[in-house]
């Protein structure tokens, strides 16, 4: 389990974390998600032992990431910027690793040569392109057998069908090997459907930290048709999101259960009534609205 | 517990070695320079003793010669390779996320450097040895010294760059600070000197020998150039010197590690990239290369503008200069920091640099410490000497220094000294050149001094000071002026060459006995060049051998004591000097008995030659020089105003 207790970090004179808790469980996979400079990859460098928190703890099973290297060789990382010695090869990339994790495997390494068949092994890693570079990584992570992996922006560079045989590998590996996942992306379509936990970051801190289902149960996307034309005057202590209007149609966000939500507007007899599950991305924004982060309308 | 393999892993080691192995390899060809030198030295022509001589100097030759240049160049490009992933974000990122402690990845990249010269230099070692074993040469002892000496040398300089590296998160900052740390010392010491000097009115050089000193310990590559190979031929012997500097400087080498991993312990790697990569270091990098660069650039606008713009020196312009370089260099300094140009905004630390330049400039300009005006007290003065200052004629006594412990000499140089601390408001202060404009337009001769004083004090302390002054000849008729007073300081009879110890220019040193106090009967030769009227050209005259060479010391002696030979003269172009001295010589061999016996158990002695100008009024030389047959009616003394007269050698000569 990855324990991040109250860590802040400061670069300079700015704050990059404050005050940041989370909790990656074992055996999941776990989505950090957050505006541009919320200050993901900071608190993955953290995870990974690259860098040292000014205060706070990051923790693997209670002990310390930092400096040790028995917790760090069961970790394995993809940053989003993948780093190789010039002109070495995947094959050179592995003999490395190799001499480093304990537990690196051959025969998986070997195994996954079919799934990364478009790498070649010999080549240069400089010479491959980006969506390249991004298997081998994920070849060389893989074999490293880790409990722990830490992606940043993971599938970033790869093709579709990359992209699904790559998740599946993964989820393989949580569900074979109970290995623990925490990755970082934009992609909150492809998040929601892997993720089974999601942190939301924003400021340098985790706003919200819940399994996906409790927070798309947490809030709720209505679309009602009221008696009038106009809505009526909701409870005050319904808490709207967001409201907008189509027609007749009333979409409103709120945060609350869906049958919670659906008891409460039915006082105002509506003529239409449903009640929808929100995206990953519509909760991002929703919450992240409150956040001073909302979609805003953008008239040149 | 840790386990060793966290401090050290073998893959990283050699992937080190595979990585950059053109920097080994260049460095073991370099190495096998020694070998091939080696393998020139053999000829069939050459006794065993002779080669086994060669070989060894060849081999200490080489140590010496190549070990500091060698250690210093590659010493940082090792460095800048196997640390080379502390330079870039993705890659110090990818490093720590090994399991592996940083101590770990220190020690084993500052190891595998290391042994990027020790492999080489072991295989040399082997090389050098089958090769002298091919020649007939046994010598393990000297390669071992060669290996030791490059070994040493290597420590030191390669961990030096690895502590350099632990500073900087920028590839290019590296070499640059590198090179900058192993001089800093003695371009600190220098340029505070300049500041000094250009404040100070009298400052020497060696005021501060302490800071001259220090200045030498911290400049590895001065202090390891003693490093030398010493060779007798004739003994056929040969030894190395200066191996405990090497020694010294391989033990700081080690702590210089040691504080390497320290710093690398705490190191942000957040900050690689940058020029400073430890925070703590940053406003010391920062108002360090301020103080720099006021003082740098600052004395060079400075000597630019008072040499070429304006004809006169101004401590206020001094000041501004340092202040306005000061102001640059803090915001370079800045823009370094923080890659960016936009620092104007933190003007408040360069406001508090610029008050601390202030003050600092004015407490020198007005000398607080009194260090311009300080004499020090007769009583406490053991012994004086000034130096630079010429004097006429041009023989055995025309020394430029006079060292003393007479009181009347000490009397008359602090007299001497007063008199130029009075020049200081009156004479240009900061003058240290000859003004040869002033020398055009003038026909009255003048000569320029650069003289230094130097007082050893009771306490064992040393005072010295340097002033440069222009002395005019029409200045010879004040008695306070400074020209009356060196003329009158040359001449005292304790200050006086001929009586003083004597220098021999040929040898270089200071013999311990006087002119005026041979021992006649080992004078083995008493001479003069006369000029032969008719035969128009210069003769050699000779004083016969036996007691014709003590009548004519006591002779000359005798002129000594009454003041008609020996008198000094400030100006060559003095009138007095060109009437009252001639263009004869008088040359004297002395002999001086060694003071040991050489290896045959035989008394060497060695011979000193001492010269006296001729003057026409030594009335008892010139009558024993005619007894003894070396001046006649048609052998003659010439004056050296007749000398340059165009009625030369015709009239006027003395008989």
């Amino acid at each position: 389990m990855i324990e991040v207790r109250h860590v802040a970090k400061t670069f300079d004179q700015f704050q990059a974390l404050h005050d940041l808790n989370m909790t990656v469980k074992d055996g999941s996979i776990y989505g950090l998600v957050g505006p541009n400079g919320a200050g993901k990859s900071t608190i993955l460098r953290h995870i990974t032992g690259i860098l040292r928190q000014d205060e706070g703890q990051v923790l693997v099973d209670g002990a310390p990431i930092y400096e040790n290297p028995a917790v760090k060789s069961r970790i394995s990382s993809i940053p989003d910027d993948i780093y190789y010695f010039p002109s070495a090869s995947t094959r050179d990339m592995m003999r490395f690793l190799k001499g480093f994790y304990p537990r690196f495997d051959m025969a998986r390494y070997n195994a996954l040569k079919d799934v990364f068949q478009t790498v070649k092994e010999t080549t240069p890693m400089r010479r491959l392109s980006k969506g390249m570079q991004k298997q081998a990584a994920f070849w060389l992570s893989m074999s490293c057998r880790p409990d722990i992996l830490v992606l940043d922006e993971p599938v970033d560079g790869l093709d579709p069908v990359m992209r699904r045989q790559v998740w599946a590998l993964l989820m393989g590996d949580v569900s074979e090997h109970g290995t623990t996942v925490l990755v970082s992306s934009h992609n909150l379509r492809e998040l929601e459907d892997v993720c089974d936990h999601v942190g939301i970051l924003s400021h340098g801190t985790v706003l919200i930290e819940r399994s996906l289902a409790d927070l798309q149960d947490n809030v709720v996307k209505m679309q009602v048709v009221f008696q009038d034309r106009e809505a009526p005057a909701l409870p005050p202590d319904l808490e709207v999101l967001h409201i907008s209007q189509v027609g007749r149609i009333h979409t409103i966000i709120v945060r609350g259960s869906a049958a919670d939500v659906t008891t409460r507007l039915a006082v105002f007899s509506p003529i239409l009534m449903e009640a929808l599950p929100l995206t990953l991305e519509e909760i991002f924004i929703y919450e992240l609205g409150g956040e001073d982060y909302a979609v805003r309308e953008i008239v040149l | 517990m840790q386990s060793v393999k966290s401090y050290f892993n073998p893959t990283l080691f050699r992937k080190n070695f595979v990585r950059f192995w053109p920097i080994w390899v260049v460095y073991l060809l370099s190495c096998l320079s020694l070998p091939l030198a080696l393998s020139a030295e053999y000829s069939p022509a050459f006794t065993p003793d002779v080669l086994k001589y060669n070989t060894t100097s060849s081999i200490l030759e080489h140590a010496t010669s190549f070990s500091v240049p060698l250690s210093c160049v590659f010493g940082i490009l090792v460095a800048i390779a196997v640390f080379s992933y502390l330079f870039s974000s993705r890659s110090v990122g990818f490093a720590h996320t090994l399991p592996m402690r940083r101590e770990g990845l220190f020690l084993t990249n500052y190891l595998s450097g290391f042994c990027f010269f020790l492999f080489p230099l072991v295989l040399v070692f082997v090389i050098s040895l089958l090769v002298c074993a091919s020649m007939g040469v046994i010598c393990i002892g000297t390669l071992l010294t060669w290996l030791v000496v490059h070994v040493l040398c290597t420590i030191f300089f390669y961990s030096f760059a690895v502590f350099c590296a632990m500073f900087t998160g920028h590839l290019l900052a590296l070499p640059a600070f590198y090179i900058i740390f192993n001089v800093l010392a003695l371009g600190i010491s220098s340029i505070l000197q300049v500041v000094f000097e250009y404040f100070l009115y009298g400052y020497s050089w060696g005021s501060f020998s302490a800071l001259n000193t220090v200045a030498d310990w911290l400049t590895p590559a001065s202090m390891l150039s003693r490093l030398d190979c010493v060779s007798d031929r004739t003994t056929l012997t040969t030894a190395i010197t200066g191996m405990e500097y090497a020694l010294l400087y391989a033990v700081v080498g080690i702590v210089f590690a040691v504080l390497a991993l320290l710093v690398y312990r705490r190191r942000q790697l957040e900050l690689a990239g940058d020029v400073v990569a430890v925070r703590w270091v940053r406003p010391i990098f920062r108002y360090g290369f301020a103080a720099c660069f006021s003082m740098v650039i600052g004395c060079v606008l400075y000597a630019i503008f008072t040499n070429d713009i304006i004809p006169f020196d101004s401590a206020p312009l001094l000041i501004f200069f340092l202040l306005l370089s000061g102001v640059i260099g803090y915001f370079l300094a800045e823009m370094l920091l923080q890659k960016s140009f936009r620092v104007f905004r933190r003007w408040k630390g360069c406001a508090v640099f610029s008050v601390c330049v202030l003050a600092l400039s004015l407490c020198l300009a007005f000398d607080i410490t009194g260090y311009t005006t300080r004499v020090p007290s007769s009583q406490n003065i053991t012994g004086i000497s000034i130096s630079g200052i010429s004097s006429a004629p041009y023989d055995s006594a025309a020394t430029t220094s006079i060292t003393s412990a007479d009181s009347e000499v000490i009397a008359q140089i602090l007299s001497v000294h007063q008199t130029l601390i009075g020049l200081k408001g009156s004479d240009n202060p900061y003058a240290r050149s000859y003004s040869y404009l002033a020398s055009a337009v003038t026909s009255i001769p003048q000569t320029s001094l650069s003289t230094t004083i130097t007082y050893t004090l009771s306490s064992g302390a040393v005072i010295t000071r340097e002033y440069n002054a222009t002395v005019s000849l029409s200045d010879l008729t004040a008695d306070d002026s400074l020209a009356s007073q060196l003329q009158t300081l040359i001449n005292l009879p304790a200050a006086n060459a001929y009586n003083a110890s004597t220098y021999d220019a040929s040898r270089n040193q200071f013999f311990s006995y006087a002119l005026l106090d041979l021992i006649p009967a080992n004078i083995t030769s008493i001479n003069m060049m006369v000029y032969d009227t008719e035969m128009d050209i210069w003769n050699t005259a000779e004083c016969p051998v036996g007691n014709a060479r003590t009548q004519l010391y006591d002779a000359i002696l005798a002129d000594f004591a009454e003041g008609t030979l020996g008198v000094r003269y400030l100006f060559d172009e003095d009138p007095e000097r060109l009437t009252h001295t001639c263009a004869n010589d008088i040359t004297l061999v002395y002999s001086v008995p060694a003071t040991t016996p050489n290896a045959s158990g035989q008394q060497d002695s060695s011979y000193v030659q001492f010269t006296i100008t001729m003057t026409p009024d030594a009335a008892h030389t010139i009558s024993a020089m005619k007894d003894l047959g070396m001046l006649s009616d048609t052998n003659i003394l010439i004056t050296n105003d007749d000398s340059r007269a165009d009625t030369l050698y015709k009239t006027n000569y003395v008989r």
